[in-house]
């Protein structure tokens, strides 16, 4: 509290100065600090456990959490707490932390225009673990998001949204959009929720479109958890098995995902239910405009919910009610589509060499090769084979650079993390698909450990190192 | 320069413009007049006012409205402040505008049962009515029922509410609320409660029609438009000056606002047996403590606003008493 208080003075005898930034240490409240934010402030607040509910409506603040290797702030609602964060002013950017244990909801943005999170780590916070509601400007990246029981991220009544390279397993909902436009999901890894990606429209809402939603090159893997919402709610009714659904919203690109082992259906089509849709005359229930190309769907449809069974006539791939305009599908051979046929997408040549391959099963040729990845430079390669890292622990100068390439048929990460609590800094990769490469260079000293955020429940994808020394 | 200076906190937001024809001094000066003048009335026993009481923020304190002779009417009374922004009235929301609105009242049988002809004849025998509609409504036919109902609309456009507590805490004066109300403030933004979603800054409404189960034969904006699957749905009311408002909900059943806040907190409607379909998806229970309901109550009672309303004339033209019946307190 020093400190904050230190700044202030400073603040004051130099004004009109640029907004301190404000350090809270374990032990202190944020909530205090934030109660001197001015427009402009920057919160640091070093790793430690905070028992607080934080309301953000001063424009223009930043909740900075400081990661230092495993350890980054947790905010920790002992599920006594309503909400973990919520802000309201202008923009709004919130990173390096930990949210768990919360009743309502992780981290709400309520009307904001500019809204940043990042490598946010949120594990049961009731509703939603993020929420942008009525925002605009919107980028949700590098988050990880578990065991929330209606949806992981959540983009609702909102224009212009980025939701990328985040990893949402174990939740009722992976990632929604709902009521929005113009949102760009991208580079996810979905995996064991009850439903992966929703991009749709709800009855009830002042906004009352969806509309030019793009997802893409996402991993939808295995989202067959058993719908643990409420069963009255309307999320509580989703069935169990569904990779990417859309429903209701309009001009969606669906593109270059990798949606394998859904056991309802990969890719869903459908409209608004009628009683639903005539709750609210203006709202125009069905998907139309959907363009279904170039994804990789495999292994989906296997043991269909009933529901899915009943509607379509059984699992699949791909599945279309047969309902709204313009709707088409590039499918490969091979697809098990359900439900209406649908026809194929007119501009764009068919995806006769996208055969699917296999999470376990032999490599095929017809996966398109990344080409040869960049080891210019490298001063160690890490492969990760066979669901491990080849060396496990490498060692490198300051100033080396290390290479990784994926060499599986998975997906694999290389992130900073201890144990299985990822960090995200300093390494933080994309989503590497096999043949793809990550590299950082490491300027400073230090045993720098990591992990694949997709498989860090595997002894042998965690706790590999790399040391840094002159 | 206030526009160019950014909002002191994201709570500051823009109020939506006024729907419909602009008020001007002299339509909204007549219009005062004539929403307190018992004269709209056939009989000459009812004004606007009578239902809708400023000191009440323009309602009457019972649970339905009592119309001509005491005669009980279906709903409760809903404020008239910030009811220009609004694009459609009534709990129902059947009228589209505050003019086509004003009709419903002036015209009902069971309300001031206005003969429009008759109403017409009354006004233009008196000369002050003459006088005022001539220069609000220049041209061939100033004095005419639509006029009568263009200046109501325009004094009820005037009825602005935007100066309560809340707002100046929105505006950056953090004393303004208290420690309790401001916990109530981020109870009512939170994602456990929900209010914020239907209730929306800055108006405290939304124009929608939802369901929240409130038990009643009411079919509500289903009877309006005839859709069955909107039975029971009613539009967001303000919470604007909440607190001088009781009682709630559509059909006055619930008498205070801890009562509203405990009915929301076991989940609507669902714990009273009304069929999940007429719910609307945010309405579902919640746990908070009784120390959270409390404040959730205190924040609701700073949104009352601290301004004079409109000056309740001394007297009409009609020189008809400017009636306020005794209601319960």
């Amino acid at each position: 509290m020093r400190t904050m208080l230190l700044g202030s003075l400073c603040a004051l005898l130099a004004w009109p100065a640029a907004a301190e930034n404000l350090r809270v240490r374990s032990g202190e409240s944020i909530a205090a600090a934030l109660e001197l934010a001015e427009p402009g402030s920057v919160i640091e607040v070093e790793p430690g456990v905070y028992h607080e509910a934080l309301v953000v409506d001063t424009p223009n603040v930043t909740l900075r959490g400081i990661v230092r290797g495993p350890e980054r702030p947790v905010l920790d609602g002992r599920g006594t707490l309503n909400d973990g964060v919520i802000a309201s002013g202008s923009p709004f950017t919130m990173t390096g932390f930990a949210v768990r244990h919360y009743k309502g909801n992780g981290v709400s943005t309520q009307g904001v225009d500019g809204v940043f999170l990042t490598d946010l780590v949120i594990d049961d916070t009731g509703l939603y673990g993020v929420y942008p509601v009525q925002s605009k400007n919107i980028s949700v990246t590098h988050c990880t998001v578990t065991r929330i029981r209606d949806a992981a991220i959540y983009v609702g009544e909102s224009q212009g949204a980025l939701v990328a390279m985040n990893y949402v397993h174990h939740n009722v909902a992976g990632i929604e959009i709902e009521n929005t436009n113009d949102a760009e999901v991208r580079d996810n890894l979905t995996q064991d929720n009850t439903a992966g990606i929703l991009v749709f429209v709800l009855p009830g809402k002042v906004l009352k479109e969806g509309k030019r939603s793009r997802v893409h090159r996402n991993w939808v893997v295995g989202n067959n958890t058993p719908n643990f919402g409420d069963p009255e709610s309307i999320v509580g009714s989703l069935p169990h098995g569904i990779g990417i659904l859309l429903m209701g919203a309009d001009d969606t690109l669906v593109e270059n995902n990798q949606v394998r082992e859904n056991a309802s259906l990969g890719i869903a089509i459908t409209r608004l239910a009628e009683e639903h849709a005539k709750k609210d005359p203006p709202l125009e229930p069905m998907t139309d405009g959907a363009r279904i190309v170039s994804n990789h769907l495999d292994v989906n449809g296997t043991a269909p919910h009933p529901g899915i069974t009943k509607g379509y006539g059984g699992g699949g791939d791909f599945g279309w009610d047969g309902t709204g305009k313009g709707n088409c599908a590039d499918l490969a051979d091979g697809a098990r589509t359900v439900g209406a046929p649908i026809g194929a997408c007119a501009d764009t040549p068919p995806t006769t060499s996208a055969a699917p391959h296999a999470m376990h099963g032999a490599e095929t040729d017809a996966m398109p090769m990344a080409p040869p990845p960049d080891l210019t430079g490298a001063a160690a390669v890490v492969r990760i084979r066979g669901m491990r890292f080849e060396p496990r622990h490498v060692s490198v100068k300051p100033g080396q650079t290390v290479v990784w390439v994926n060499d599986d048929n998975v997906v694999h990460t290389v992130t900073s993390g201890a144990g299985t609590l990822p960090s995200h800094a300093p390494l933080s990769s994309p989503f590497l698909t096999r043949g793809q490469a990550f590299r950082h260079t490491f300027a400073e000293d230090g045993r720098y450990e990591y992990l694949c955020l997709p498989h860090l429940d595997q002894a042998a994808m965690r706790g590999a190192t790399v040391t840094v020394a002159k | 320069m206030g526009v160019l200076l950014a909002a002191a906190t994201g709570l500051e937001r823009p109020f939506p413009p006024l729907a419909g024809e602009a008020p001007t001094p002299e339509r909204a000066a007549l219009g005062r007049l004539l929403f307190f003048d018992p004269v709209l009335s056939e009989d000459g026993s009812l004004s606007c006012a009578h239902c809708h009481q400023p000191e009440r923020a323009f309602t009457d304190g019972l649970a339905t409205a009592r119309g001509r002779g005491g005669a009980p009417l279906a709903r409760n009374t809903p404020t008239l402040f910030n009811v220009g922004t609004k694009p459609r009235l009534m709990w129902d929301r059947r009228a589209g505008s505050l003019e086509e609105q004003a009709r419903i009242p002036l015209l009902g049988a069971d309300e001031m049962a206005a003969d429009p002809g008759r109403l017409v004849a009354r006004l233009a025998a008196l000369p002050e009515y003459r006088e005022r509609f001539a220069r609000a409504f220049p041209g061939a036919t100033p004095l005419s029922f639509a006029n009568v109902t263009r200046a109501l609309a325009a004094f009820e456009r005037t009825l602005v509410s935007r100066r309560s507590r809340y707002d100046r805490f929105a505006a950056g004066e953090r004393e303004a609320l208290s420690a309790e109300e401001r916990s109530g403030l981020a109870l009512f933004r939170s994602l456990n409660t929900r209010c914020f979603e239907c209730h929306r800054l800055p108006t405290f409404d939304a124009p929608l029609a939802l369901g929240v189960g409130v038990p009643s034969p009411d079919p509500g904006v289903g009877g309006a438009s005839g859709e069955p699957a909107q039975r029971g749905l009613f539009g967001v009311p303000t919470l604007r000056n909440v607190a001088l408002t009781a009682p709630y909900m559509h059909d006055g059943s619930l008498p205070t606002l801890a009562a509203v806040v405990d009915f929301y907190r076991r989940g609507g409607g669902r714990a009273l047996g009304v069929a999940g379909d007429r719910i609307d998806g945010q309405v579902r229970a919640f746990s908070i403590s009784d120390a959270e309901a409390a404040a959730l109550v205190a924040f609701l009672s700073a949104l009352s606003d601290e301004s004079a309303g409109p000056a309740v004339p001394e007297r009409v033209p009609s020189r008809l008493p400017i009636h306020r019946r005794a209601t319960a307190p």
